[in-house]
């Protein structure tokens, strides 16, 4: 070991010195560790047995550990109780889901936030809604070769016709735990399982509002709910690797409770953002980015209504998005009184869109040609300006 | 491919080709040292195999290939008897459908899956275009995508699931495809064709790190129950059977047999006039290209220069510019093409080469691979461009598809050049180099044994590499990235280690060049860690298309060079002082007067300053310093201790005996390099003290000087007695395999130094034997060349 080490060590001395300086920092923290790591690692069986009754759980089979935890209703998450958040109904076909099935609210702590096939999912949380609680059932994986149980366990939870609500999921934990079964020889439960990912949701409505779209964000600014005590997402690895390293299981505690209360958030988040989109101008929503979304659903009826009565809050994009909606359902009047306010601020677009609606609509190429005019030189305009002249004089013909 | 009609205006081209070829040889007769004709060659043609699904057989016959070159044939006959194969043919002798047939024919059979690799992803681009034209020819409905850094996002699930063919490089292999292979979990299963394009390329420390990833990419492979049959595809090396069989540690069969056919090739040698012959001083090469490539434009033929330099590639592209582009109003007939370019503008370039529309190329070896640029007529290579293998191949560029070529070979001053142009039966007659590749060199190993952890755990019972697969598990866990649990090792560390490894290095990581002019802040190009130092230090001018930038600021940190157009009508080149210290010798031997040894050694290198050197006249106009951190490097050398006594016996002065040293140094270093036959830039050459306490150089008068460790001149000669040690190292973190068969060899090599330095023509010494030297000494009987002999004597002696 020690002549690998020396090797290594020799030839690491690097190829330029911002690269040396960090490693010899490394090296002293190795030695650090090497002198205050433990003295012997605790015995197997005793250490297992003790984490359970640590935890709260019980142990589903060799090296998987389940906590199951039912969280009342009544209980306080953020500004409001539980209850009083899904009081407002959730109605998660606004964000997007289907609209079918119970809803399985799914958030995994891993080794690493990088992905591939050497990123592991030590915990995986998951949580259901009853009548009075939120029933969360959380696995927890004591070891890496523990892992096909670990997913043998997941595989009785996971796609049963539910979908799946989570926070990143699908950029993150989804893929992940296709990985995961995919490299255990499995197939992926969660391939068919529709999936309901907040962050996009989030996304859409506040990209442009917010400094930034973190969960603690989301909770913060729609929830209320500041947490204390709480231990970092980036933190849960290394006390996942202490109790696999050193039998140290005293940090866990702290992780599965971060794990809980991602999935109270997720759960109580998702009635809160159908309100968001319900009323985006009240809660501080981009409402142009929630109608176009709905007019990309198809729910122009919908998207119509939301900048209908948001005239004053539209910029020109949204009120171009307005006028197409308004001639989709045959109110041309509408959409040229909007055009041509556009057209007289200096919009382009709505220059543009009178000029198409003239020369398309109205059969008018003189008028149409007067407004293309306006228009900057470009290869488009030009050829706009070579068509129009030739319509006017096949009008002038007629004529 | 195949029985395609000559293009017509080959004809022309070859009345012009002629018409320049006696134009030279008539005003240039003495220049020329060497000539080879390679007759034309009709080629050797069989039928189409008989079990070629026939469909892909009507669209070869939609292509007009109704017959197979013997080679294709050969391959087919291989591959179909399940072997892994390596197909070793000059450049454009159809080597492409040698593996494009049974992979196609597989794909449509079988439905198997492919997975081409290119070391370039230009090279990508242009197989994709060739299969996609073949297939569409055929109406055969197979699916071949590339899948490179240039792959958007949401096009990346339809290549992983619905590719036939995924065409890509090492690069993406190694980072994207196998640390995330369960997203590939459809394509690995469906995996029998691994095909590896230019495995020439694959050489030295990127041929090491590849073969690493081929490990890890079979070890994949077996994790999803499949063995794929790899067929790989070179140009003219000496030993493509064993490379090919080092790079994927399994047994490979050959075809080696060109049966395409060939127009005529000639070549010429040529070495620049002599201008002064007491210092045995040529006319640059640079001038000769430039002459030639002049006479070629003007006789309206396609020519491509070969430069050694990006530098140079600048130099010469502005010289030709100065001639052909002086008209801003015309589109520019002359184009460079380097590596540092952006990607964007190197695919313009690409193609308004492929266009026709460019009558001039100046570049690096960065169009030496296989990227389609169309038919030239006149290749010429300014220098030697370091190997009998990247010559070949570089002359290839002119004269494809069976049309004439000429070829001429510019020798600089260097040395191995003059060697080459004044022993050209050396050149003519040589076997091309073997090409080397160290995969169990022990960084470049670990590096991957990190990455392969993390793709699948390893089990106890696991080879991967020579090295002791279990210590170096072991290593990793105590560095906690990996976990042993039961039989198995688990990566559990929170990174993703093939992001930090880069196969076209040691070292890590580019910097980016951004133009701050007029206040923008656009990145113009991007330059490799090791030529950083070399090229971006504050004041440098840095040249891309030939227009000057100055460096303003550099931050090393960063990893970014913030330049600004300039019109100095200077270059500028960096000095480099080089220390080096014995830690361990391997080996020894005995000498009277010197002690060989071979082993460690650690390397700092400073460079502290630069010259500017005008346009040119190429003079001297100034210097500049450069604040930069010491680059250090540990890594393997072979040196001569040379004994004070022995030194002091020889030689009236210390500067004499230096002299002298140095001289040995530099002739040792160039026969070195040839009698390895590896590339210049792999081995590096230093004169010191085995301590590191001084180094020496050739001073700016051409004086030998010495400095000490903070690079303060020493004057006296103290320093004697600290043993001047001659050092030949291997110029790569942790070495690549070069000391050990240098060491082996340095009796030829000290016998061919003394013969280069003893059949000079020059009087004193010149930069073809003992390095530049500026002015005659006045000292009766002293020269740096004898001293250099004397020096070279010793090393021989036997105790």
């Amino acid at each position: 070991m020690s002549s690998l080490r020396a090797r290594l060590a020799a030839l690491g001395r690097g190829a330029d010195t911002r690269a040396a300086e960090p490693a010899a920092a490394s090296l002293r923290e190795r030695l650090a560790r090497l002198r205050l790591g433990p003295a012997a690692p605790v015995k197997e069986p005793q250490r297992t047995r003790c984490l359970a009754e640590y935890l709260g759980g019980r142990w589903l089979a060799e090296g998987v550990l389940l906590v199951e935890t039912s969280v009342p209703l009544t209980e306080r998450h953020g500004v409001c109780p539980m209850a009083d958040w899904l009081r407002r109904g959730p109605q998660s076909e606004v964000l997007g889901g289907g609209s079918s099935g119970r809803l399985l609210f799914l958030d995994t702590e891993t080794t690493g936030l990088a992905g591939g096939t050497g990123t592991l999912v030590f915990l995986c949380g998951l949580a259901r809604l009853g009548e009075e609680d939120l029933q969360i059932h959380q696995y927890l994986l004591a070891g890496p070769a523990a892992e096909p149980r670990f997913l043998a366990a997941l595989e009785g939870e996971l796609g049963a016709g539910e979908t799946l609500v989570t926070y990143n999921g699908l950029g993150f934990d989804q893929p992940l735990l296709a990985a995961r079964f995919r490299l255990n020889g499995r197939g992926d439960p969660t391939a068919s399982q529709a999936h309901l990912d907040l962050l996009s949701a989030v996304r859409r409505a506040f990209r442009a509002r917010w400094p930034d779209c973190r969960l603690v964000t989301a909770e913060r600014r729609l929830l209320g709910l500041h947490r204390a005590d709480d231990i970092s997402g980036a933190e849960a690895p290394g006390a996942w690797l202490a109790f696999l390293r050193q039998g140290d299981g005293s940090r866990l505690p702290a992780v599965l409770r971060h794990n809980r209360w991602d999935l109270l958030s997720l759960a109580a988040l998702l009635p809160r953002l159908c309100e968001v989109y319900r009323q985006p101008e009240s809660h501080g929503a981009s409402v142009l980015a929630i109608a176009r979304f709905l007019a990309g659903r198809g729910e122009s009826h919908r998207a119509y209504a939301l900048l209908a009565c948001n005239p004053s809050t539209l910029e020109a994009e949204g009120q171009l998005l307005l006028a197409r909606l308004a001639r989709q359902r045959g109110d041309q009047a509408m959409a040229v009184r909007i055009w041509t306010n556009l057209a007289d601020q200096g919009s382009l677009a709505g220059l543009e869109a009178l000029a198409k609606y003239h020369e398309h609509v109205r059969k008018d190429p003189s008028t149409a040609a007067g407004l293309a005019r306006r228009l900057p030189a470009s290869e488009a305009a030009h050829r706009r300006l070579q068509r129009l002249e030739r319509k006017m004089a096949r009008v002038g013909e007629r004529d | 491919m195949t029985a395609e009609p000559e293009p017509v205006p080959g004809i022309q081209a070859q009345a012009s080709l002629e018409r320049l070829l006696a134009r030279l040889k008539q005003r240039y007769a003495e220049r020329i040292t060497g000539e080879l004709v390679i007759p034309a060659d009709a080629g050797r043609y069989g039928p189409l195999p008989a079990d070629l699904d026939p469909r892909l057989v009507a669209a070869l016959k939609a292509k007009g290939i109704e017959r197979l070159y013997s080679h294709q044939l050969e391959a087919w006959g291989l591959v179909q008897a399940g072997r892994h194969l390596v197909i070793a043919t000059p450049t454009a002798s159809g080597k492409t459908l040698c593996f494009n047939l049974p992979v196609l024919d597989a794909v449509l059979k079988q439905q198997a899956r492919a997975l081409y690799l290119f070391p370039t992803k230009a090279l990508a681009q242009d197989q994709v275009a060739e299969l996609v034209e073949l297939n569409g020819r055929g109406a055969l409905g197979v699916r071949a995508f590339t899948f490179d850094g240039d792959t958007p996002s949401d096009a990346r699930q339809a290549v992983r699931t619905r590719g036939d063919i995924v065409v890509s490089n090492p690069d993406m292999l190694h980072q994207a495809i196998l640390p995330h292979h369960t997203k590939w979990a459809q394509f690995f299963e469906g995996l029998r064709f691994v095909i590896i394009d230019e495995l020439h390329g694959y050489r030295g420390v990127f041929g090491s790190h590849v073969a690493n990833v081929l490990r890890r990419l079979q070890r994949v492979c077996r994790f999803y129950g499949v063995r794929p049959q790899f067929v790989l595809a070179s140009a003219t090396i000496a030993n493509p059977v064993g490379l090919a069989e080092a790079l994927i540690g399994e047994p490979v069969e050959s075809v080696t047999v060109n049966g395409a056919p060939r127009g005529q090739r000639h070549l010429l040698l040529w070495n620049p006039p002599v201008v002064n012959a007491d210092l045995g001083i040529r006319a640059s090469a640079r001038s000769q290209t430039t002459r030639i490539a002049r006479l070629a434009v003007r006789l309206g033929l396609k020519n491509i220069v070969f430069a050694r330099s990006r530098l140079m590639v600048e130099v010469i592209t502005k010289y030709l510019k100065d001639v052909f582009d002086r008209d801003p109003r015309r589109p520019p007939r002359i184009l460079a093409y380097r590596g540092g370019y952006l990607p964007s503008e190197r695919r313009a370039g690409e193609r308004r080469l492929r266009g026709g529309a460019v009558d001039s190329v100046v570049s690096t070896s960065a169009l030496e691979l296989g990227v389609d640029i169309g038919a030239l007529d006149v290749a010429i290579l300014n220098g030697y461009p370091g190997s009998v293998a990247a010559t070949w191949q570089r002359l290839g560029r002119a004269g494809r598809r069976q049309r004439s070529a000429l070829g001429v070979l510019v020798a600089t001053s260097d040395p191995l050049d003059q060697y080459i142009v004044r022993n050209p039966e050396f050149f003519l007659g040589a076997a091309p180099e073997e090409a080397r590749i160290a995969p169990d060199q022990l960084l470049i190993l670990m590096d991957h044994v990190r990455c392969a952890a993390f793709e699948l755990p390893f089990s106890q019972v696991e080879r991967f590499g020579g090295e002791d697969l279990g210590e170096m598990l072991g290593y990793l866990a105590e560095e906690g990235l990996l976990h042993r649990d039961g039989e198995r090792w688990y990566w559990v560390g929170d990174s993703y280690p093939a992001n930090a490894v880069s196969l076209r290095s040691v070292a890590e990581g580019n910097f980016v060049v951004m133009d701050i002019t007029d206040g923008g802040s656009g990145v113009i190009a991007e330059v490799d860690f090791t030529s950083v130092p070399m090229t971006l230090y504050e004041g440098a001018i840095y040249m891309i298309q030939s227009r000057p930038y100055q460096v303003e600021r550099l931050d090393w940190v960063g990893r970014k060079a913030f330049v600004r157009r300039t019109q100095a009508d200077y270059y500028t080149d960096a000095i480099d002082y080089t220390r080096l210290k014995i830690l361990d010798a391997f080996e020894s031997g005995s000498g009277a007067g010197a002690r060989p040894a071979h082993g460690e050694v650690h390397l700092v290198r400073r460079f502290p300053g630069y010259k500017k050197i005008r346009y040119y006249t190429h003079e001297n106009v100034g210097y500049g310093d450069i604040r930069l951190p010491d680059q250090e490097m540990h890594t393997t050398a072979v040196w001569w201790q040379l004994a004070e006594a022995a030194l002091a016996r020889l030689f009236a002065t210390p500067t004499e005996a230096l002299e002298g040293v140095l001289g040995a140094a530099y002739a040792l270093h160039h026969v070195a390099v040839l009698r390895l036959m590896s590339e210049p830039r792999d081995l590096g050459r230093a004169v010191g003290a085995g301590d590191a306490s001084w180094f020496a150089l050739s001073g700016a008068e051409g004086r030998a000087q010495v400095r000490d460790g903070s690079g303060t001149e020493i004057v006296g000669d103290a320093f004697l007695r600290f043993q001047p040690t001659i050092f030949l190292y291997d110029n790569y973190p942790g070495g690549i395999g070069l000391s050990a068969p240098l060491f082996d060899r340095r009796g030829e090599v000290i016998e061919g130094a003394a013969g280069l330095i003893g059949r000079c023509e020059c009087r004193h010494g010149c930069p073809a034997c003992v390095g530049p030297i500026l002015a005659p000494t006045a000292v009766p009987g002293y020269s740096p060349k004898t001293a250099s002999a004397k020096v070279l004597e010793l090393l021989g002696e036997q105790p």
